[in-house]
């Protein structure tokens, strides 16, 4: 699975509100694309890259791990 | 009055059970469904569940579906009912005609309305996949993906007594949550011990139950307001009480991780929840559930 990363979250939102509208979600049943995920930094963030949808954004081919602190549990 | 007949029902009987006020019969209901003839569901027998998720009609009054599915190949929607107060899989696998199905909502069959949704397309579990009904054990199941899917319950069903029936499945040999109420979760699977676990929310672990990975089973929970008594029984059978103490945290709800942060890689069939002690009727409730899934 691939990301798009940026600083800015609204770049993200705006993706995904491409995928969202081009996939046609009924906005009821199904409101989102995927959850933008935020960089323990405070400062990155991520979203999934659907297969169909490109954006100008950086890629990444994975998150590391630094993107997923260990939670007391 | 109405004498609406919607050819394709499923009719055994050509005379009119005291259920039916206007005469109609809809889809997906059966004669025998509408006049009560012979279903008893679990929520019959054993009534007064807080919440009640399963892709078996679990209540002879409920009316309402299952679950609503989105197919991928085109992102509509559909709700899919029973069938001889199971899954309509034909309905189902029809709508979703050769391609992937999620789940976007999983029906509270309670009477209460605590759905359990999901509005992120990438979060929703699947129950279909190529078109084929993902089935456990020959019974259709809900497949959650150990990365970011969950179902979240509408309202949390509150720090109060509880006993709770879940049916499900691990494919991880990492600590997974199946259901839990927030991020201090209560009960986990660790396959890579063979256990399923009951935890306080620092991790003290109440009781450890011998569960094999990549094993459908049944586990049965009780807690007692302020954890005074636990009690947790896997396949019909209490677990031995480890001996620690504490307090089991509750807060929010959601089916297929705690709080967002641990991920259920693996599939769950029903989950039933009361807030109420239902230890004397633990055996009864598994008996219906075994009878069901036949797990053991």
């Amino acid at each position: 699975m691939a990301y798009y990363t940026s600083t800015t979250r609204s770049e993200l939102e705006a993706y995904n509100t491409l995928v969202v509208n081009g996939e046609g979600y009924d906005g009821v049943y199904t409101t989102d694309w995927a959850t933008i995920i935020e960089h323990p930094n405070g400062s990155d963030y991520a979203i999934l890259k659907h297969d169909s949808y490109t954006a100008e954004l950086t890629e990444e081919e994975t998150l590391g791990a630094e993107w997923y602190p260990e939670t007391e549990i | 009055m109405a004498n609406n007949i919607n050819w394709g029902k499923i009719y055994e009987s050509t005379a009119w059970g005291s259920g039916v006020s206007d005469n109609s019969i809809s889809w997906g209901k059966s004669y025998a469904d509408l006049a009560g003839g012979g279903f008893t569901g679990l929520l019959d027998t054993y009534s007064g569940a807080a919440a009640a998720y399963s892709l078996r009609q679990l209540s002879s009054t409920y009316e309402g579906d299952a679950i609503v599915v989105r197919r991928a190949s085109d992102n509509t929607t559909q709700a899919i009912g029973f069938v001889n107060n199971e899954l309509d899989t034909t309905s189902l696998e029809s709508f979703c005609s050769g391609t992937d199905g999620f789940v976007t909502t999983w029906y509270d069959q309670s009477g209460s309305a605590n759905h359990a949704v999901q509005g992120t397309a990438t979060a929703q579990p699947k129950i279909v996949s190529s078109g084929s009904t993902i089935l456990e054990n020959g019974k259709a199941a809900v497949e959650f993906d150990g990365s970011d899917d969950e179902l979240i319950l509408s309202s949390s069903l509150g720090d109060v007594e509880s006993t709770t029936f879940l049916i499900m499945k691990s494919f991880d040999t990492a600590e997974d949550v199946p259901y839990a109420r927030g991020r201090h979760y209560t009960i986990t699977m660790n396959p890579a011990f063979n256990s399923f676990e009951f935890r306080d929310f620092i991790n003290n672990v109440f009781y450890s139950g011998d569960v094999a990975a990549l094993s459908q089973f049944v586990a049965s929970l009780y807690r007692a307001t302020n954890s005074s008594s636990i009690q947790m029984a896997i396949d019909g059978t209490i677990q031995a009480d480890s001996g620690q103490s504490g307090r089991v945290s509750f807060e929010s709800g959601s089916i297929g991780s705690a709080g967002g942060n641990w991920w259920w890689n693996g599939r769950v069939q029903e989950i039933i929840e009361y807030n109420s002690n239902e230890t004397s009727n633990r055996s009864g409730i598994e008996t219906n559930i075994n009878d069901f899934y036949t797990i053991y």
